[in-house]
């Protein structure tokens, strides 16, 4: 009987303590803190979770070298959905109700994000998305503990209309499949357009994977447009500019921009001399001009990335997604470090109250109602043939 | 137009070349190989790397992939052909291992290859020539020679040598065939093994244009097979011209509608074809030639 209660003493006094540090007594508990990260690491898209688990695992052993989160050591623990919503799903609950993670980052592809969103919702999961970007995917209401550092499609297709129109070229056309995501993309920018009193000289579509892209380009060139505007898939869009390239139809002839996934090496190679002189778009923290190299902190971690995947080992990475993921990781050291606590609820009210986070992508803010982290402000032009240690050099026009 | 008729000529060669593999495994076996296509990409893939990664000239690669693909086509007669024995007819097991295998292929290649597509060099190299105005690759007059030539080894195997007899016998019956002193299960390895040959030389032919990658045919590999269907299943000369005719119409299609309906103008043309002419355009009856 004592010694129950002399170790129901030491409890109630270790609990005292602990309040009046400041530590609640679900953090003292843990000892590790585990964030779980899902994404398509296999299969056509295997290059996002490549850039998901790299980013992610720069930030955690930065994380753990600087003391970890509120003294807990961090872990991720990676999973491969292989695009596929189903496998998302499952792999999330495995790690939410097996691992028993703190916090999750991902996943890679909208569908597989539409699956679990619901599920982190009712489990109360804070979710950093760093590199998908479908629309509906932030909704403060809906999705309450998801938080976006990646630039939405909305917002790049506003940016492409916008930095055309701020760039004077009158005769837009745009170019993009017939997914969902095309569709999309063209009813945001004929908004934009709408706004300005302009309609587009073209809206040409075509079927993604469609191997014949000389019809599409004989259509842009018909259109006698001053820029063209591309949201297409990698390849789609490698193949489009070789047919552009057979109708003699390139820059600068024309111009040409496209949204981020024309500034991924692996869709310049593949287009080769057709790429040059398009233009792509990127955040701003992720470039560099001829007279400014760039933040000397992002600098640095472009190097260490560049040193850590050298040549054909990094021609598939894309920098500023790298660094969307890594500043997932980091908010949400930043998350439970301000809130002191380990429950999403806190959490969250952390992240929404944060007014100015300086990451290796952007500066963030977010709030009650905005979960997003990036908008078109924070995006600028870049000529993405031109890479210094990964960075894109910014356009001047 | 003159370029998107050469477009949907180049498109139609694509196509043909998938028809005419199908077809010589149709021949002799009466079934379609759903794992042709990946046949192809396998050629892709060795192509890449036999002339890309190690450097030898293009010619001994191709030679050299189409042997490996044809050991391949092989291999993949008897691990989802013969286990279903002579009458394939009666079963279905052959198609779902068919499917499968292709999957396992596609599977493989993305472990051992990566996923992301990969350019491949055009024959004759990348520079654009202009003729009558219209730029165009040199390999795509490849493409059209080569379809040719093909089509024009199948027609003259079928129909002008003794092989060609044997193949027919044995579609037509395998065991009279037999009676004949002719072995069928010879002649069903030769075709398998010319349908990989072809693959690899598709392979060569395609990945400069789709770019080398495990999901290169995934798109035009049902057209393949739309091709074959509507030249005639077991004719080389209808999946030539079913396979010009799908690639030009698709090049119509994109520019007098809308590129997005692509696809679906293509494919209600191919089913209208089969409603009309089930037998296809040029129809072959082998038990009424041998």
């Amino acid at each position: 009987m004592k010694k129950k209660i002399v170790i129901s003493t030491l409890i109630m006094l270790s609990f005292l303590v602990m309040t009046v540090i400041g530590i609640s007594p679900s953090i003292a508990a843990e000892k590790e803190f585990l964030i779980g990260s899902v994404g398509c690491m296999s299969g056509p898209a295997a290059m996002l979770g490549k850039n998901l688990r790299i980013g992610v695992e720069f930030a955690v052993e930065e994380i753990n070298k600087t003391g970890g989160i509120n003294g807990m050591n961090v872990r991720a623990i990676f999973r491969d959905d292989e695009a596929d919503p189903t496998k998302a799903l499952t792999l999330v609950r495995e790690l939410v109700e097996k691992e028993k993670i703190h916090a999750f980052i991902g996943p890679t592809n909208t569908t597989c994000a539409i699956a679990i969103q619901p599920y982190l919702v009712a489990k109360k999961i804070i979710q950093l998305n760093g590199g998908t970007t479908g629309t509906v995917l932030i909704d403060p209401k809906g999705f309450p503990y998801s938080f976006r550092t990646h630039i939405n499609d909305k917002d790049q297709a506003i940016f492409l209309v916008k930095e055309a129109i701020a760039n004077g070229f009158k005769r837009i056309a745009v170019v993009h499949d017939t997914s969902a995501l095309g569709m999309g993309v063209q009813k945001d920018m004929k908004d934009v357009l709408d706004s300005h009193d302009m309609t587009a000289a073209t809206f040409a579509t075509y079927n993604a994977n469609d191997i014949d892209m000389l019809p599409v380009a004989r259509k842009l060139k018909s259109a006698d447009p001053d820029i063209i505007l591309m949201f297409t898939l990698m390849a789609d869009g490698a193949r489009l500019l070789k047919a552009m390239e057979r109708l003699d139809f390139l820059p600068p002839k024309v111009a040409i921009q496209g949204y981020a996934a024309t500034a991924l090496p692996i869709f310049r190679e593949l287009a080769g001399n057709a790429s040059k002189g398009v233009w792509s778009l990127a955040p701003y923290n992720s470039t560099y001009s001829k007279t400014d190299p760039g933040l000397p902190e992002v600098v640095a971690l472009a190097k260490k990335i560049e040193a850590a995947y050298p040549g054909d080992k990094g021609k598939d990475l894309n920098l500023f997604t790298i660094f969307s993921y890594y500043d997932c990781a980091q908010l949400v050291r930043v998350g439970v470090a301000r809130s002191k606590s380990l429950e999403a609820d806190q959490i969250k009210a952390a992240l929404e109250s944060l007014d100015s986070y300086e990451g290796a992508q952007a500066n963030y803010s977010f709030s009650s109602t905005d979960h997003e982290g990036l908008d078109p402000s924070k995006l600028v032009t870049v000529d993405a043939n031109q890479l210094k240690h990964g960075m894109y050099l910014r356009v001047e026009k | 137009m003159p370029e998107l008729l050469i477009s949907g000529l180049v498109m139609g060669s694509i196509y043909a070349l998938l028809a005419l593999a199908i077809n010589i495994i149709y021949s002799t076996t009466g079934i379609i190989n759903f794992a042709h296509g990946e046949l192809v990409m396998l050629g892709g893939m060795f192509g890449l790397v036999l002339v890309v990664n190690i450097g030898l000239p293009l010619v001994v690669g191709i030679v050299v992939a189409g042997g490996i693909v044809a050991v391949f086509a092989i291999l993949l007669y008897y691990s989802t052909i013969k286990p279903f024995g002579d009458n394939l007819g009666g079963s279905l097991g052959w198609l779902m291992a068919t499917l499968g295998a292709g999957i396992i292929f596609r599977n493989v290649a993305m472990l051992i290859w990566g996923s992301h597509p990969r350019p491949f060099p055009p024959l004759g190299g990348s520079e654009l020539i202009n003729i009558f105005g219209v730029n165009i690759l040199q390999h795509e007059i490849w493409v059209l020679v080569i379809t040719l030539l093909i089509a024009i080894f199948f027609n003259v195997v079928l129909d002008k040598t003794i092989l060609g007899s044997a193949i027919k016998a044995t579609a037509s019956n395998r065991n009279t065939t037999r009676l004949m002193g002719i072995s069928a299960e010879k002649m069903v390895l030769a075709c398998f093994g010319m349908s990989g040959a072809v693959a690899a030389v598709a392979g060569f032919l395609i990945s400069p244009i789709t770019f080398a990658g495990p999901e290169m045919t995934v798109s035009i590999g049902l057209k393949g097979f739309g091709a074959a269907i509507i030249g005639g299943l077991g004719s080389s000369r209808g999946a030539f011209v079913g396979g010009l005719i799908l690639g030009i119409l698709e090049a119509l299609s994109m520019t007098v509608v809308t590129p997005g309906y692509k696809d679906a103008i293509v494919f209600l043309v191919m089913i209208l074809t089969i409603t009309i002419k089930p037998e296809g355009i040029f129809n072959v009856t082998y038990e009424k030639k041998v």
